[in-house]
């Protein structure tokens, strides 16, 4: 009998012992994500004081401009080694551009670095982007076949075109040629065409341009009503100040076509604009370019054909410039930081 | 006699059974300590609040890994022992404290770029143990 009350006790205490342990089991797991999250959070602040000391760097050496992207580097070097210490990945790319305060037509220097744990094949292009897209009409144009003068006027609200010499089913038109004379270099040229409304389905369209050295194939075979075609057509620079252009039409149902060509849209873009260079890591690439002081620019910055991204430049006459943008990966076993801004300073 | 005795056993078993589950799962459940992380928080937020009352760049510029030991007191516990060492970009410019015979520690670092129109490149590190 003694030995039953016992039981009593020690069941007592094998029970204990069982919900102390279930207890513990349903704990742990909200221990550990807690754990998990807290660790985390403190990471994320730990990584915001990197971002914010790699700006401050900028603020730092405001008065002495001239070290700006010197202290930049060495202070991605120094984070990127201090956080390897502490297993901690540290990718940084960054790229600034400093104009001097003058007028007119001055240099942009341009500098990327490279701290991305690997090297690149790094590509610049700065692109005029002072006023977008221009219209352009043609300054001349005429019927190919037999030399005349299409439109002796021409203006935005008379449409370029043309119906001689085509009628009938699949009747062809006279090859049209269209001039646009300018002393400017072009690029990323978009062009806009289109159809007379009416003419239907089957009507074909193709458009040439002159490179140069023969009719370059732009697009074609076109069977619509109303056709506005956007595209680069960069290849028909042949640095000639002209621009030509050549729309061959084949009626193929009703024997009529008319072929208008409104005006082209063009995308200003100064010379010498791309510039590549290879970069190994840790590396610091130091390039300029010829800007036009009071304008804007858009540097497109590129590696490896899987990278792009556009930093906005503006520049002012007689006002010194700074613009620098961050690219910045900061890795831990527990959290990823990713962050890209661009920042711009007017220097004294 | 004996029935009272058993009857006292079974109260004490179930006594000890209750207590048990109130204990366990009725009290709200203590939060854990999440020991190294908290005190890596803690030490964190101290160097912030230092740098942002400007106390923490005046400390690096002067080199004075002591002042900045000093004015992290309110955020670290009492029973840690720690040490402030700062770096530069090659080595420590402050005494190092010696952890080889210690089995655990843990630090903190907070990167500074330097004080107004002085780039210096610093590493403030807060090394804790006593844990």
């Amino acid at each position: 009998m003694k030995n039953k009350g016992q039981m009593f006790l020690i069941t007592a205490a094998i029970i204990i012992v069982i919900l102390v342990l279930l207890k513990t089991g349903i704990n742990l797991p909200e221990i550990l994500q807690r754990e998990k999250e807290l660790k985390s959070r403190f990471e994320k602040e730990f990584f915001s004081n990197i971002v914010d000391e790699l700006v401050k760097v900028i603020d730092i050496s405001y008065h002495q401009s001239s070290n700006i992207t010197n202290n930049i580097f060495d202070f991605g070097n120094f984070t990127r080694k201090r956080m390897t210490e502490r297993l901690q990945t540290f990718k940084f790319l960054y790229v600034d551009s400093m104009t001097p305060a003058s007028n007119g037509s001055d240099t942009m220097n341009v500098t990327v670095i490279n701290l991305l744990n690997e090297p690149i094949s790094a590509t610049l292009r700065l692109n005029n982007s002072e006023g977008g897209l221009e219209e352009m009409l043609p300054t001349y144009a005429w019927n190919e076949s037999d030399g005349r003068d299409i439109i002796a006027s021409i203006n935005k609200s008379d449409n370029t075109y043309a119906t001689e010499g085509c009628s009938g089913l699949f009747c062809i038109t006279p090859n049209l040629r269209f001039n646009f004379t300018t002393s400017e270099t072009y690029d990323n040229v978009t062009i806009e065409w289109k159809t007379t409304p009416g003419d239907i389905l089957s009507d074909l369209v193709d458009l040439y341009c002159w490179n140069g050295t023969y009719w370059n194939y732009l697009f074609g075979s076109v069977s619509t009503t109303d056709v506005n075609y956007s595209g680069s057509i960069s290849v028909c620079d042949n640095s000639d100040g002209n621009y030509t252009f050549k729309v061959f039409g084949t009626d193929t149902d009703d024997g009529s076509i008319s072929i208008f060509v409104d005006y082209i849209w063009i995308n200003k873009t100064s010379g010498d604009t791309v510039k590549s260079s290879g970069m190994a890591d840790s590396t610091r690439w130091d390039t300029n370019f010829t800007i036009t002081q009071g304008e804007n620019y858009i540097l497109t910055v590129s590696y490896d054909g899987t990278y792009e991204e556009t930093v906005t430049i503006a520049t002012e006459a007689n006002e010194s410039k700074y613009v620098g943008f961050f690219d910045i990966n900061l890795i831990d076993s527990e959290t990823t930081y990713k962050d890209k801004f661009q920042k711009s300073y007017t220097l004294p | 006699m004996k029935g009272q005795l058993y009857t006292l056993e079974v109260g004490i078993a179930i006594l000890m059974i209750l207590s048990i589950i109130i204990f366990l799962f009725l009290n709200p459940s203590a939060s854990p300590e999440y020991s190294t992380i908290n005190y890596k928080t803690r030490a964190y937020k101290g160097l912030e609040i230092l740098e942002r009352t400007g106390d923490l760049r005046r400390h690096v510029s002067d080199n004075n890994a002591t002042a900045i030991n000093e004015s992290l007191d309110p955020y670290i516990p009492d029973f840690l022992s720690r040490a402030v060492v700062i770096f530069n970009d090659t080595t420590n410019l402050t005494a190092k404290p010696s952890l080889s015979s210690i089995n655990d520690s843990i630090s903190v670092s907070y990167f500074l770029a330097g004080d107004f129109d002085d780039y210096n490149a610093r590493d403030v590190r807060v090394y804790m143990w006593g844990y």
